[in-house]
């Protein structure tokens, strides 16, 4: 196991865990806060954080869930401090939705991170891991440290927030 | 069924988590509900719109620059601690701190009379413990203070734990060592000399205390192999390690 290869002290091990989880890590942190700049610093911060506490590592856990609530913290942590400093620019033209043309998926995804940056981070962050990410309900549940019902709870909750900022939007139309 | 129960079927439909039960119901509300379709719609076309949004590219520099401030947070040349660093903890060789917290502690604790109470949790008498080193071998864990005055082992046999612990402190201090866990069974406890225990009604919470100068063997089975246990070693109030352990990663057959 990569993890027990680590604390034995090989860190070559830790490069494969980097190279393995950052990808989909960026993503989710990329989704998160909506900005390729802050998702590399929350990457960072999380991969330095988990090293650091390598050693606290609790093995009923997977390294898996473990790497990915850090990073959702850190990422959600980001998004707190960047809040006073920037507001979404409601000046920038809504691009319309047309299927047909070759643009409109990257059309439709924008308009899906634009309905997500209008709902809490916390409800962003629910969203990402499921739909984004297509990860379960154990999953997240583990991730987040929550029972699975809550995830299901909460999950409802925040579809429901952002499926109203579409609708008002008119982007589900 | 009121909207929002309805509106939560729907995410399950759309999910496809929902039980068989309320799949039924739900279709019933479905077919006399025209406004619950449409809902229906709108949830479909949102949950499309999310499941397609595609992956961004990572950039080609992300892994490199994780290194580098991998590097920059680490000044020290150690590596992170082993799982078993806890166990070095509890025989950690900050002693001569510990030696003069203790020594103070150990006044006031004679002065007041606290020694006499045999409550486990009221003893103000600092750690003034000596122990140091920790070594794994094929059977188990095994401890050892520096001047021999304690050591414990670590061992199980299937969802058994079994606990060596030898204790011979020269500040006649006992050791607390509390086994936390679901439904654990204190199967039995074998000492030469000063040793008691506390269980707990529901299986939830053992005490074991072993007083100086006297060895103790316990067994404490757990649910099953790979449950969880609380470890948590006291000396008077001074918690010496706090930590859950899986059992299956003690060393053992």
């Amino acid at each position: 196991m990569l993890v027990r290869a680590c604390l034995a002290g090989d860190a070559s091990a830790y490069e494969v865990l980097v190279q393995r989880y950052s990808g989909p890590l960026y993503n989710a942190a990329y989704r998160i806060t909506h900005s390729r700049e802050d998702a590399v610093d929350a990457i960072q911060s999380a991969f330095v954080n988990a090293w650091q506490r390598l050693g606290s590592f609790d093995f009923t856990h997977r390294f898996f869930s473990w790497i990915y609530r850090i990073a959702i913290n850190e990422s959600l942590d980001i998004v707190g401090r960047r809040r006073r400093e920037a507001v979404l620019d409601d000046s920038v033209p809504v691009p319309a939705v047309d299927p047909g043309a070759e643009r409109a998926e990257a059309e439709r995804a924008e308009l899906v991170q634009r309905a997500l940056m209008e709902i809490k981070a916390g409800d962003r962050a629910i969203i990402v891991l499921k739909h984004i990410r297509g990860l379960s309900y154990p999953e997240i549940a583990e991730i987040l440290g929550i029972p699975e019902k809550k995830v299901k709870s909460r999950l409802f909750e925040a579809r429901e927030r952002l499926r109203r900022v579409m609708r008002q939007r008119g982007w589900l139309s | 069924m009121s909207r929002r129960d309805i509106d939560r079927l729907l995410w399950e439909l759309i999910d496809e988590s929902i039980a068989p039960e309320d799949r039924s119901r739900l279709e019933a509300s479905l077919n006399a509900d025209a406004d619950a379709r449409a809902r229906l719609a709108e949830m479909r076309t949102l949950a499309q719109m999310l499941d397609s949004v595609e992956e961004v590219p990572v950039p080609e520099t992300l892994p490199a620059s994780v290194g580098q401030a991998l590097a920059a947070s680490r000044p020290r040349t150690s590596r992170p601690a082993p799982w078993w660093l806890w166990l070095r903890e509890l025989f950690a060789p900050r002693w001569r701190v510990r030696l003069a917290w203790a020594a103070a502690g150990l006044a006031l604790g004679v002065g007041l009379g606290i020694l006499a109470v045999a409550d486990l949790r009221r003893s103000s008498v600092k750690d003034l413990s000596r122990y140091y080193g920790a070594m794994a071998d094929g059977d188990g864990l095994r401890l050892a203070s520096s001047d021999g005055s304690a050591t414990l082992m670590l061992s199980r046999e299937g969802s058994t734990l079994q606990i060596e612990v030898a204790v011979d402190r020269p500040d006649n201090q006992p050791l607390d060592l509390e086994i936390l866990g679901n439904t654990l069974t204190l199967k039995d406890l074998q000492s030469d000399g000063k040793a008691s225990t506390e269980v707990g009604p529901d299986g939830s919470r053992i005490v074991v205390r072993i007083e100086p100068a006297s060895r103790a063997t316990l067994h404490v089975r757990a649910a099953g192999e790979g449950a969880v246990v609380g470890l948590r070693a006291s000396v008077g109030e001074s918690v010496l390690l706090d930590r859950r352990i899986r059992v299956n990663e003690v060393p053992g057959s």
